[in-house]
């Protein structure tokens, strides 16, 4: 590969694919800007409308959204105390009472700064490791790759906020219901009584549409029907923040490196990182009492850390095939929609799409960076739309989205179940993503499963010790998934998501 | 009733059916491999042996949340006449196309969920038409034409 592989992608970038990816950026803030609308729930929906274009332009788009959307959280915790996104939910400690002192384009400016530097960084750690990842995965065995899959579903059920139990069976019924329609090896229908809608399985992009757009707007439907009159802070210049950042460099680049390795683990996203990144920086700050208070410390390590998850989150996507947040989850998705298999293969198959990833991450970091510090003050507007208009318009563009990927009426109707299914798990504190992992994954582990199975010829056990003897690496991962399996029975409390979930629902 | 008790019934009772329902499968296979019900038979299992798990901690007490009261019946009903203006749409666009029942959609939504009529009025047709141009003219992507319109 060697450094083609960092240059090659610029032949893919064309008028059209800098105009998506622009789109995508500016889509991203506003959907991160307004409370409610999530990455997760911003990418599910939009990703049918990336159905007619070229991978490279659809690809960036969604990764605009992606990447914007995990920044622009921080405008509305910034002028209205709300977290735009659930990542942003430590930025508001600082940044609401910075702007309570009328410093509202400060917080914004640090906020944008941080956000952009941890998201660089995190590319450039995404572009050093990916391919080497990617070449060790080449040689994974079919049991590895299995190994792999069912690791990446257990971690995220073992992260999603709630009991690891409940994450675990949302994850299982994934992978259930990834096996309705033909047999992929002898053609048999399953689970599709006798339905002709089924037998090509469960429409995954209706199933995201449902659970991660439907379902959000239904929850934020019953908890605020309409707008709440609120003040919102004025915003003024964001560009005097720059001259503070010489005293921020050790706590971006330390919550950068945080921010990066929790974004690799499956299922933990930049929620988690934030909140870690802050109560490491309330550990290594000269001034740790001022957090809280409007600290840029504050400000800087929380936005830092939640930007940069999205390189580590891509990390183990693009080498691995394994989503490291929900996010990414429905990205494997879009890849699948355009006719890519996120992995290891990606790199041999799609070399120059590779690279041209790893180079429009950048552009996106640069560009959202451009658009926070100078459009703060429009995207601030944004604020004012009245919700119940806006929540309209996004369940149109759910039903609309969903039956324009096939022209399909019956997968509308799976968008709504799933829809329902969606809010129902959320008020039983069941978590959604491993559910979507797991469909989304299904079809990789069920093809390895049964190519091991077959390759075994009946003397699994002798096969097993073969393989575990001479290739340590399936038996870290065994252990991984055994682990990951057995830790519920002898955990009390999970500390993290469990703080994390409950100051996003008092948020 | 402990939430978890009825997730846990629910997860056995879908474990349980999935894995009735395999045995209806079509099984001419040679190898184990191939063996098209062998995969969900799994899955089934583990999602039963799960859910069992679950059960056994909410009746052991070791799960302490209670189903409660924790949204307002005005919420849920609010939430419920929003599905049922979903399905309706669907149904209208399924039969009328896009256009008009996207137009009726987008009036009476707003309505329900609180706004004045004047808002909703003024909202419905730029909505509709802000649709319209990102779907079809931008993104080039089909819109329904309805089977009444055809």
């Amino acid at each position: 590969m060697g450094f083609d592989l960092y240059l090659v992608g610029f032949r893919l970038f064309d008028g059209t694919v800098i105009l998506f990816m622009v789109l995508g950026v500016l889509l991203g803030i506003i959907i991160g800007a307004l409370p409610g609308l999530t990455a997760t729930m911003g990418v599910s929906i939009l990703v049918p409308l990336t159905y007619n274009l070229s991978p490279t332009a659809a690809l960036m788009m969604l990764l605009g959204i992606y990447c914007a959307a995990n920044y622009a959280g921080s405008i509305s915790a910034t002028l209205v105390n709300i977290p735009g996104t659930p990542s942003a939910v430590m930025t508001t400690l600082d940044a609401y009472p910075m702007a309570q002192k009328g410093q509202a384009g400060r917080a914004i400016g640090l906020a944008t700064l941080s956000s952009a530097l941890g998201g660089l960084f995190s590319v450039f750690t995404l572009v050093l490791f990916s391919p080497m990842i990617a070449s060790i995965a080449l040689k994974f065995t079919s049991l590895e790759m299995f190994l792999v899959a069912l690791w990446g579903i257990s971690i995220m059920a073992y992260v999603s906020p709630g009991s690891t139990l409940k994450g675990l069976i949302s994850g299982i019924f994934g992978l259930l219901i990834a096996t309705v329609g033909f047999d992929p090896l002898t053609a048999a229908p399953r689970f599709t009584f006798g339905s002709v809608y089924l037998s090509a399985g469960v429409q995954f992009i209706a199933v995201m549409i449902g659970l991660f757009g439907v379902s959000e707007i239904l929850l934020n439907i019953e908890k605020n029907p309409a707008t709440a009159k609120q003040e919102i802070f004025r915003v003024e210049n964001s560009f005097e923040s720059l001259k503070e950042m010489k005293g921020l460099w050790g706590t971006i680049l330390r919550s950068s490196v945080v921010g990066v390795i929790i974004g690799a683990i499956p299922g933990a996203g930049g929620t988690i990182a934030s909140i870690v990144a802050y109560a490491q920086q309330k550990r290594f700050s000269r001034h740790p009492e001022e957090l809280g208070k409007g600290s840029p410390e504050g400000i800087a390590a929380a936005e830092s850390a939640n930007n940069a998850c999205t390189g580590g989150a891509m990390t183990t996507l693009l080498s691995l095939g394994i989503p490291g947040d929900a996010v990414t989850a429905i990205l494997i998705g879009a890849f699948v929609l355009h006719g890519l298999q996120p992995g290891p293969f990606l790199f041999e198959k799609h070399f120059d799409l590779v690279s041209a990833i790893f180079i429009g991450m950048v552009f996106i970091n640069i560009l959202f960076f451009l658009f926070g510090m100078f459009g703060a003050k429009y995207f601030a507007r944004l604020l004012f739309i009245p919700r119940p208009a806006l929540n309209t318009g996004i369940l149109s563009l759910c039903v609309i989205g969903t039956y324009a990927v096939q022209s399909s009426m019956f997968d509308v109707g799976v968008m709504l179940f799933f829809g329902v299914l969606g809010y129902l798990m959320n008020k039983q504190e069941i978590p959604r993503a491993p559910l979507v992992l797991g469909l989304i994954l299904g079809p990789l582990m069920e093809e390895n499963f049964r190519r091991w199975i077959g390759l075994a010829h009946g003397k699994y056990l002798a096969v097993l010790w073969d393989t575990y003897t001479k290739n340590p690496v399936s038996v870290l991962l065994t252990i991984l998934v055994i682990l990951t399996f057995l830790l519920p029975a002898f955990q009390k409390q999970k500390r993290v998501t469990e703080d994390a979930s409950k100051y996003t629902k008092e948020k | 009733m402990r939430k978890d008790l009825v997730n846990g019934i629910v997860g056995l009772t879908v474990g349980a059916f999935a894995y009735w329902e395999t045995f209806r499968f079509d099984r001419r296979e040679a190898f184990i491999s191939e063996n098209p019900a062998l995969y969900p038979q799994l899955l089934s299992i583990v999602l039963c042996l799960l859910s069992a798990s679950l059960v056994i901690k909410a009746i052991a007490g070791k799960e302490l949340q209670h189903i409660k009261a924790n949204s307002e019946s005005s919420g849920i009903w609010r939430m419920m006449k929003v599905v049922i203006s979903l399905v309706g749409y669907s149904v209208g666009i399924y039969l009328f196309g896009f256009i008009l029942p996207s137009l009726l959609f987008m009036y009476i939504m707003p309505l329900q969920l609180g706004t004045s009529k004047r808002t909703a009025l003024l909202v419905s047709a730029p909505l509709t038409i802000a649709l319209y141009v990102t779907f079809f003219l931008l993104f080039k992507v089909p819109i329904p034409h309805g089977v009444v319109f055809g």
